[in-house]
């Protein structure tokens, strides 16, 4: 039995935000293993503490495809796990018993019985049984194809649907009652041709950013951001095509009551290592009911 | 029943091989992993490969979550940001090759939106988690960024801070006792 000392409560601590080392590690699991309630207890408060800290990070939405695409691959896991079990239930072929024992002794002469010769029924059966098995395994694999296949059409089936649900639901956005646009511009810390607008449905908080000419340059990206009554707030980096167009989705942009209005700054890549506050110029700047 | 309650039947479900039950997981969870993900790696495909990573790791090891140690949320939580820290590690080679992958990744739409009491109950966790990090002391929240976003050590955060190693410690425990205090996520909706 580990006895609890204070230090373990810095090592649960260590543990949730994955900053134990190697002996720490091994030390918290000693003492957890000898079932300490206090330091039991101590992980799940932290724990829940870094889910709330998981939760304050921007939100980006997962893709509309990627539910379809992770059930994909769990079915296929699913379904690889299941033949490797019943493969493993198949008693080994006795590889032994078929090959021949060496012997490097002297050899002695011992009279063997003689092998009775196989009648032809037996070849026959024997043929038959290879033939069956050849097919056998041919329509097992048939099978197996024809299953993955219709996986994959069930999953992209899947992934159409969803994506177009969704499209009808962002399309919505432009025509919602109320709807605002919100214009960006250039603020003079930046370049000069930078164009955006927000299209933003109050009902729903949901808003689309539509930009033009955003080329931020190697090494950096624009990144966008909410203005609320207590600071700045990340709404993500904006990823351009080639061309410096972007169409950027925002589920969430806060509440358009207090909103002040919407900001863009010049960021390293990756975007400002702080959400609530820029790191480079502020580039552009719309402000709601401006 | 709590939202608790309900995670902890639905990954029991899952550790007996419950394809439906993950789902409705994901469901509660996709999001948040994956802005998790988007944190750490970046958004774009990366991310999204974390995320299938994350489910796959939760549909391998379900049998194995002990609830003892911490809720269901923690757990895919703590899943995700090791898969992610290793994104990152195994990026750092082929870094910045990635700039076609993002661009589709920006091009895709999102996901359906929960219902309106859902994602009502959810806005208003996101506000209040917000601000309970917001509150946080500046060094309270540097620890938890530094050790869970970027993958150092205690030891390193406490040169990169120039504090002493048992202060960066007893920080890292504050803060989270602190975020847990302020919202207590019993109901997570």
């Amino acid at each position: 039995m580990s006895r609890h000392r204070d230090e373990h409560l810095a090592l649960c601590a260590a543990h949730v935000v994955g900053a134990l080392d190697d002996a720490g590690r091994v030390e918290l699991e000693e003492h957890l293993a000898s079932g300490c309630e206090l330091c039991l207890a101590e992980l799940r408060a932290l724990s829940g503490g870094l889910t709330v800290f998981a939760l304050s990070l921007p939100l980006q939405p997962a893709p509309a495809g990627a539910r379809a695409r992770v059930m994909a691959a769990v079915r296929a896991e699913a379904a690889k796990s299941k033949a490797g079990g019943e493969a493993k239930d198949v008693p080994a072929a006795p590889a032994e018993r078929a090959a021949p024992a060496v012997v490097r002794e002297e050899p002695r002469v011992v009279p063997l019985p003689t092998r009775p010769r196989p009648s032809f029924a037996t070849w026959a059966w024997a043929a038959a049984a290879v033939v069956l098995a050849v097919a056998g395994v041919f329509a097992w694999r048939h099978t197996e194809e024809l299953s993955a296949e219709l996986e994959r059409t069930r999953a992209r089936n899947d992934a159409i649907r969803e994506t177009l649900e969704s499209e009808r639901r962002w399309a919505a956005i432009l025509e919602a009652p109320g709807a605002r646009v919100v214009r960006l511009a250039p603020t003079g810390a930046g370049d000069s041709a930078l164009a955006a607008r927000v299209h933003l449905d109050p009902g729903t908080r949901r808003a689309i950013l539509v930009a033009q000419a955003f080329t931020p340059g190697a090494g950096r990206d624009y990144e966008l951001w909410a203005i609320t009554p207590t600071g700045p707030a990340s709404l993500g980096v904006v990823r351009a095509d080639a061309g410096g167009r972007a169409v950027m989705r925002l589920e969430d942009v806060g509440d358009p009551a207090t909103l002040a209005g919407f900001a863009v700054s010049l960021e390293p890549a990756g975007g400002s290592p702080d959400h609530r506050k820029p790191s480079g110029p502020v580039v552009m700047f719309g402000p709601i009911g401006g | 029943m709590s939202g608790s309650d309900r995670d902890g039947l639905l990954i029991e479900r899952v550790a007996a091989q419950d394809q439906e039950a993950l789902g409705e997981l994901y469901d509660r969870y996709g999001d948040l992993l994956h802005s998790l993900a988007a944190r750490i790696v970046g958004t774009g495909a990366e991310a999204e490969e974390v995320l299938q990573d994350t489910w796959l790791q939760a549909w391998r090891t379900a049998p194995s979550y002990d609830p003892a140690r911490g809720a269901v949320a923690a757990w895919l939580v703590t899943i995700t940001r090791s898969r992610a820290l290793d994104r990152v590690r195994s990026m750092a080679s082929r870094r910045r090759a990635e700039s076609a992958a993002a661009v589709e990744a920006a091009a895709a739409p999102p996901p359906p939106v929960p219902d309106p009491a859902t994602g009502y109950a959810r806005r208003m966790l996101r506000k209040s988690v917000t601000a309970a990090v917001g509150e946080l002391a500046p060094p309270q929240r540097q620890v938890i960024e530094l050790a869970y976003l970027e993958g150092l050590s205690q030891s390193e955060i406490a040169t990169r801070l120039r504090a002493p190693l048992g202060t960066v410690k007893s920080w890292t425990r504050q803060a989270l006792l602190r975020l847990r205090e302020r919202v207590p996520l019993e109901e997570l909706p």
